[in-house]
């Protein structure tokens, strides 16, 4: 039995992985949020715990060469709901 | 085939690929695909599962209703009322588009049918005559139903050419369905005996309808059940009526009037249109050549007659009607009327009532029935009426335009209803494209959306987290009185509390209480005998004063630090064995520990590994919550279970599953194969110490016995020992955060969980174990810890409740025999030597004096180290309690001045400070009160 | 229905609500559907002198899908059913024929298992 070929099949069973660890996720607008997974459904809506969120505010005016982030802004919460339709990705606890 | 697609045989097709491609490449090169570089490939691909095609796609190419969903989705109830006529349903009857003759049948079948024991006819007969559809639901009706239908079809259709049969026999025969709709209508009417009275109100109908859909929903699931049980069945009975039909026809070339009572509504309305097609057509054709043979007749007879007349001067016998021509149809109107005067068919003498879309073998037979039966009238009539009313040119040329007339009368019929035809075949073009588990599968989940028959199913959480929210007020009082007395020691340091916490009262929290059940318990007992173990003690702590010891002199002692503190006599006292001795004891003890292993613990054939990486670790972790999950709700359904043998089954479903869980805990796995070991890799991520209590209580004792064995074996491997010294910075890092996390973890889940095991063990078993410990850990570091302290703490208060009951109760305790005792006390000794010098250091907050802003309560960090020197002094003998007291003495007399002069912050700090200082110093039959600064 | 599960049980508590628009809300939840759109009461916008026009609304609909987070409140949501529930979701057609025989009365066996 080879546990870390068998039961990876879909993205979803990757997630699964995840649950109940802490994950790092990309979203919408600039934002990145890491918690603890608690939940997840089929729209990627999350629930997280122990979130701390951070926005890149990016200075529009600097349009000429890529955007450069002038500020970041982060906050921390402790139970935390993300609709699915922002999140672009969730990335796995990385070894530590 | 009328509207049947061409039979496409895949097999065939790719056959004749494969034959050209080879053979006739050139001149047929669009079967290379016209690609040079086809490579064949398509050929190799192996196609099956193509034996259902038919089932999905119909099989003979004709087509039934299957998209019709308003009738045919959803499972009927037996005896449900008619659905409403839907317009595609009016289209696929030929004749109702001609309203107002529908209306004329309607009328006359109202009255035809006035002495029919079962009377539907209050029903629109239009809606009856439109729900073909109606026979698809047969399937789902019950065995009843098929029955009375079968009786039905069973009563001989031979003794129809009686003269009263046969003004309703064309109508009657118009359609089997409705004689199916007849039968239905009848079992309805017996179940719903009041409904039958309203009938005439079509809208009460409606109301009626509504109703039964309301019944037909709620019998839905219990009806679906059935379906699928008698579908296995009807097939086979289907096949069978099939082939009997099948005979019948070629014998009789009339399809029978019993149509299959089973099967699936698709086949049943293939068949059935097949049929109705079939009788059409043949229905049409032998009318149009009756029609024209009777007119050739007719014009050949009278030729022969006027000649006769011309040559022969007899009189011929019979009278000649105005309209010479043979009206079959005319005749057979007429004995309509005459035997229902309310019939006003005669207000549509155009339309033939043969233009029935459902001609039947009783329509044709009538019809050569009444055709012969005219064609006597006709003769005899000419012979009487034949003189003097010679047939003129004129009379012959009328004739002869009223036949064209007819034939084109007939053709314009015939056109009529091949456009039709056509339109059917045109919407039914989509028909059979979803089989009916397609089709049940859709209305489930539509259904499924609209009610959850299921909570759990959908709401899980909600519904759960109810019952615990319910119960856990239920229980409210209980568990409030457990937090009060659970001093807080579990909580943690009070900066992360962990979060929706006090679910289940700490472990900690119950081993500090029974800690200190028994140091107040020692110290009775210790009163009761009288025992001074003040006087040993009396130079450590300095000054000491007792109220007990008032009547002898006053012992004021001054204690030079110096002399006392000096941890290296203080051991040369206290250990009175010869150092090896006691590792020896130790070495014995583990290999006791070790036998508990079984083979986990064989060092032969090792293989050894690389430890689980991080992700097969939380694989194997989601597929424990998954069999957790499982084996969860086969405890749930235990109730269940009735008989016995469905218990036993459940046994041995049940065991199957834990020992599956088993199997993946890898207890069993050699000890030395990785570090970490397997299952210790298994509880280094919070889950997978928050899963270890859901599992152990389904695990025997013995194997519990081995789980506890192999975590003390591997203690030190466990990450909460390894980075518990991040929890000692008092920076507030993120990586102390999660060290803190996973320390709460494993103290509520994991450590919880051998608690009972431990609590249960024997003397002989915590010997070993200690032992274990001891040759496996580095035990100075493992005292650092929390969990360290915690597991300690553990087995040093098992073994004095041990000593305890051997005093109280022994008939009910196996009494560990000498031997025992004594190798607990060499392995005590040793694991004494080796903490000693390090005792001032297992207090967290000595650790952590470096960089404290003040914030922290080092009374509620420190408590857990009191408890643990509280459980060490309980088995100290006096030389080691005095190494004990003075390795503590400063810790001691800072908490006892502390409290005295007021620096602290509150009443509440003052008496945490106290409490620390004197659950020790009970233990010792000492009190802080004694102490005199 | 997981998440829609969830929110169900967070009824009459405080939330907040932030929206796509960076608008947030907090507010008492007083119901949630399907598509969680979400009913606030006793609302209060956080930057009142960034959205003005928000300060005499003292309760709202939202429409689910132009939230983009809501905060909920820690102590009213059980993590590790939570993350059960998630399981159980996860391989659904497994869930529904465990969970087919689940009734009432088997609560007490629930809060065994997570009570």
């Amino acid at each position: 039995m080879d546990p870390s070929s068998s039961s990876i099949q879909e993205p979803f069973d990757l997630i699964r992985l995840s649950l109940s660890e802490r994950v790092y996720i990309k979203l919408r607008g600039d934002r990145e949020v890491t918690g603890v997974l608690h939940a997840y459904d089929g729209h990627m809506n999350l629930i997280l715990s122990d979130v701390e969120e951070t926005i890149l505010i990016v200075d529009p005016d600097s349009a000429t060469e890529a955007p450069v982030p002038v500020n970041v802004a982060k906050r921390k919460m402790d139970m935390l709901f993300v609709r699915g339709d922002g999140v672009i990705l969730v990335s796995p606890p990385s070894r530590a | 085939m009328f509207f049947g697609f061409e039979q496409k045989d895949l097999e065939k097709g790719k056959q004749a690929f494969r034959t050209d491609a080879t053979h006739d490449t050139e001149e047929v090169p669009v079967f290379t695909w016209g690609d040079e570089s086809y490579d064949g490939l398509g050929d190799a691909l192996q196609e099956g599962g193509d034996e259902l095609n038919d089932e999905t796609f119909g099989s003979v190419g004709l087509v039934g209703k299957d998209f019709d969903f308003s009738n045919t989705t959803l499972p009927k109830s037996s005896g449900l009322p008619n659905e409403q006529a839907l317009p595609p349903q009016k289209f696929a009857e030929p004749a109702s588009s001609d309203t107002l003759y529908a209306l004329r049948r309607k009328q006359d079948f109202t009255t035809l049918d006035s002495d029919q024991p079962f009377s539907s006819s209050s029903q629109s007969a239009e809606s009856i005559w439109d729900n073909r559809s109606l026979l698809s639901s047969l399937p789902q009706l019950d065995g009843i139903f098929n029955q009375s239908k079968q009786a039905f079809a069973e009563a001989p259709v031979s003794e129809l050419p009686m003269p009263q049969t046969q003004k309703w026999a064309p109508q009657s025969s118009n359609s089997g369905i409705r004689t199916l709709e007849e039968i239905e209508a009848e079992m309805r009417a017996a179940a719903h005996q009041s409904r039958v009275q309203q009938r005439e109100l079509s809208l009460q109908q409606q109301l009626q309808q509504e109703e039964d859909r309301r019944q037909q929903t709620l019998h839905e699931q219990e009806l679906q059940r059935q379906i699928l049980h008698q579908q296995e069945q009807q097939h086979q009975l289907y096949l069978q009526r099939l082939l009997q039909q099948r005979e019948q026809q070629y014998q009789r070339s009339t399809p029978p009037r019993m149509l299959p009572a089973s099967q699936s509504p698709r086949f049943l309305e293939q068949q059935r249109q097949l049929l109705l097609l079939q009788q059409q057509q043949r229905a049409q054709e032998l009318q149009e050549q009756l029609m024209l043979e009777e007119m050739e007749r007719q014009l050949l007879a009278r030729a022969a007659l006027q000649q006769q007349h011309r040559q022969s001067p007899i009189p011929p016998s019979h009278h000649r009607p105005p309209s010479l021509t043979p009206d079959v149809y005319g005749y057979q109107r007429r004995q309509t009327r005459s035997q229902s005067p309310m019939n006003n068919d005669h207000r549509y003498p155009g339309i033939p009532q043969e233009s029935s879309p459902f001609p039947s073998p009783q329509n044709i037979q009538l019809q050569q029935r009444l055709l012969s039966e005219m064609a006597q009238a006709e003769f005899i009539r000419n012979i009487q009426n034949q003189d003097g009313q010679g047939i003129n040119p004129v009379e012959q040329e009328a004739l002869r335009a009223e036949a064209m007339r007819k034939i084109l009368e007939a053709e314009k019929m015939e056109e009529k209803r091949r456009r039709k035809a056509a339109k059917i075949a045109y919407m039914s073009r989509y028909n059979d494209l979803m089989t009916q588990s397609d089709k049940d599968f859709i209305t489930r989940i539509q259904v499924s959306q609209l009610v959850t028959q299921d909570p759990y199913a959908d709401d899980f959480y909600a519904q759960v987290y109810g019952a615990i929210l319910r119960s856990r007020m239920g229980l409210q009082s209980q568990d409030e009185r457990v937090l009060i007395f659970g001093s807080g020691g579990g909580v943690g340091l009070g900066l992360n509390g962990p979060k929706g916490g006090g679910r289940r009262p700490s472990a900690m929290q119950r081993m500090e209480q029974q800690v200190e059940r028994i140091v107040n318990n020692t110290r009775k007992r210790e009163e009761e005998k009288g025992v001074h173990a003040l006087q040993s003690l009396q130079g450590a702590l300095g000054k000491t004063s007792g109220r007990s010891y008032k009547a002898a002199p006053r012992q004021l002692l001054q204690v030079d630090p110096a002399s006392g503190a000096s941890p290296a006599i203080s051991q040369a006292q206290a250990f009175k064995d010869p150092g090896d001795r006691v590792s020896n004891g130790a070495e014995e003890a583990a290999k006791l520990g070790r036998a508990t292993l079984g083979k986990a613990a064989d060092t032969t054939n090792l293989i050894r590994r690389e430890p689980l990486t991080q992700r097969e670790t939380l694989t194997i972790l989601e597929h424990l919550y998954d069999l957790v999950l499982h084996v969860e709700q086969l405890r749930r359904d235990h109730s269940l279970a009735q008989d016995e043998q469905q218990t036993v089954e459940w046994q041995q479903q049940y065991d199957t599953l834990v020992d599956e869980i088993w199997d993946s805990l890898r207890v069993m796995v050699p000890l030395e194969t990785s570090d970490p070991h397997p299952f210790i890799s298994l509880l280094i991520p919070g889950k997978g110490k928050r899963l270890l209590p859901r599992i152990t209580r389904h695990l025997s004792d013995q194997k519990m016995m081995t789980l506890l064995t192999l975590l003390v074996a591997c203690f030190s491997q466990l990450d909460v020992i390894k980075q518990a010294s991040v929890i000692d910075y008092s920076q507030d890092t993120l990586e102390r955060a999660e060290a803190e996390r996973q320390t709460q973890a494993f103290l509520g889940n994991a450590f919880q969980c051998i608690l009972p095991v431990v609590a249960k063990a024997s003397l002989r078993l915590v010997t070993g174990l200690l032992g274990l410990l001891l040759d496996r850990s580095n035990i100075i570091m493992v005292a650092q810890t929390r969990p360290g302290l915690a597991l300690l703490t553990l087995f040093l208060s098992r073994v004095e409740l041990i000593k305890a009951d051997m005093v109280n109760v022994p008939e009910e305790f196996e009494v560990p025999t000498p031997e025992e005792a004594q190798q607990w006390q060499l392995v005590y000794d040793h694991f004494f030597q080796l903490l000693g010098p390090h005792f001032p250091m297992l207090f967290p907050s000595a650790r952590m004096a470096t960089a404290t802003d003040g914030q922290v309560s080092f009374d509620i960090i420190d408590q857990p180290a009191w408890h643990f020197f509280a459980a060490l002094g309980l088995h100290a003998v006096p030389e080691q309690q005095h190494v004990l007291i003075t390795a503590l003495r400063e810790k001691i007399l800072d908490n006892v001045t502390s409290a005295n002069k007021g620096w602290v912050r509150n009443d509440e700090e003052r008496q945490l400070k106290l409490d620390n200082v004197n659950l020790l110093l009970h233990v010792l039959n000492l009190d802080s009160s004694l102490i005199v600064l | 229905m997981l998440i829609f599960s969830v929110f169900k049980t967070l009824t009459d508590q405080q939330v907040t609500v932030e929206l796509k628009n960076d608008l947030s809300i907090t507010g008492t939840l007083k119901s949630v559907d399907q598509f969680l759109n979400i009913r606030l009461d006793n609302i209060k916008v956080s930057d009142e002198a960034r959205h003005p026009h928000m300060i005499a609304v003292k309760n709202c609909f939202i429409r689910g899908s132009v939230v983009r987070y809501v905060q909920l409140p820690a102590d009213h949501v059980d993590t590790q059913l939570l993350e059960d529930a998630t399981r159980r979701g996860d391989n659904s057609t497994k869930a529904i024929v465990l969970t087919l025989t689940i009734k009432n009365r088997n609560a007490e066996t629930l809060k065994f298992h997570y009570g």
